[in-house]
């Protein structure tokens, strides 16, 4: 079993992992991960949304597709050639951008805002919110049985 | 049953404002318009131990007036009560002085880092890649390939000991930076005795 939910954005790269007993974030580095535990007997809530990353998108039209459209016109065969290519890849990122949005992920643990903000694929943040919520519950219900009276 | 807190509702992301999910989680605010889900747990509180009331002649904590100092703040010297002590790598800290002055000391303590040493070996593999610094990467190729096996072994045992690494590099991987890494010392074997057979040849 690999990882629940993976973001391969260039820049902070991020994993989460769920275990027996906590989430684990980990931030990708070139020869050691920055590591962070949840555990979740102490998660209050869980709060998700996505909303779309006009930045993203706005850099991907006026780096990518936008140079493609403008290299079409130009009437020659290589800057069509170009062109085609370098608008198809500007419009397949803003498709995926516009299809994923960005996902972020808030797990609240004594009152505080812990965000996992990224773009992941739909299916795969349904997935893991499924997962992450029985986990939780499943803890918390063996934790609030077993544990001492206070 | 163990102390729980039931939480009821959350702060909305968009105006903080205090709002209650339904039975499926899903929440629209009505004062923003934020649209998203939320899932409210029954986290267990944690119980602190409340620490001892000094006698006259006992010396006394310097945040709590009131309770017996059992420890000295290893960053400013000050005697500490017990709800005021952390101990960081054998050391007694005030939680004063953590939030304060000692606030880097407190963050790396709680800072947690998983060693990738196969991360470290792709990047030995990129750099076969990258113009000109391959061509003093290839020469030396003595040097860091023992070093990438003894990398590749060390995953191997990080794979065995940690069930996160394991969760991590999948046996794809491991396949994989062995192949690639087996590939990459014949290449250079091969290259090296070609080098000499072709030297020695001219030598005749």
């Amino acid at each position: 079993m690999s990882v629940d939910l993976q973001s391969n954005s260039t820049f902070g790269r991020i994993s989460i992992v769920l275990m027996n007993d906590c989430l684990i974030k980990l931030e990708h580095g070139w020869s050691e991960d920055r590591t962070r535990r949840f555990m979740y007997e102490g998660i209050d809530s869980v709060v998700i949304w996505r909303k779309i990353p006009w930045v993203r998108i706005m850099v991907c039209a006026v780096l990518l597709a936008l140079p493609g459209i403008i290299l079409l016109f130009l009437g020659n065969i290589v800057a069509t050639v170009c062109g085609i290519v370098l608008g198809a890849i500007g419009v397949a990122l803003i498709v995926w951008y516009l299809y994923c949005r960005s996902t972020t992920i808030r797990i609240v643990r004594a009152g505080k805002n812990h965000d996992l903000t990224s773009i992941f694929r739909p299916g795969k943040v349904r997935s893991f919110r499924d997962r992450l919520v029985v986990n939780i519950r499943t803890i918390q219900a063996s934790e609030s049985n077993t544990s001492p009276s206070k | 049953m163990a102390a729980v807190k039931v939480i009821t509702d959350f702060l909305c992301p968009g105006c903080a404002e205090h709002l209650i999910p339904n039975s499926s989680g899903a929440v629209i605010c009505s004062y923003c318009a934020w649209k998203g889900e939320a899932y409210l747990f029954s986290p267990r509180v944690l119980a602190a131990t409340s620490a001892d009331i000094a006698l006259p002649d006992e010396a006394t904590c310097l945040h709590h007036p009131r309770k017996k100092a059992t420890a000295i703040c290893a960053g400013t010297g000050d005697y500490i009560c017990s709800l005021c002590a952390v101990e960081i790598n054998g050391q007694t800290f005030g939680a004063e002085y953590l939030n304060s002055a000692g606030k880097d000391k407190a963050g790396k303590a709680f800072d947690r880092t998983l060693e990738r040493p196969d991360s470290r070996i792709v990047l030995y593999l990129l750099l076969l890649f990258i113009p000109y610094i391959n061509f003093v990467v290839i020469p030396l190729a003595f040097v860091w390939l023992p070093h990438a096996f003894y990398l590749y072994f060390k995953a191997l045992r990080l794979r065995r000991e940690n069930p996160l690494y394991r969760r991590l590099i999948g046996t794809p991987r491991v396949v994989t930076l062995a192949i690639l890494l087996f590939l990459v010392t014949l290449g250079w074997v091969a290259g090296v005795a070609a080098l000499v057979i072709y030297f020695l040849s001219r030598r005749r």
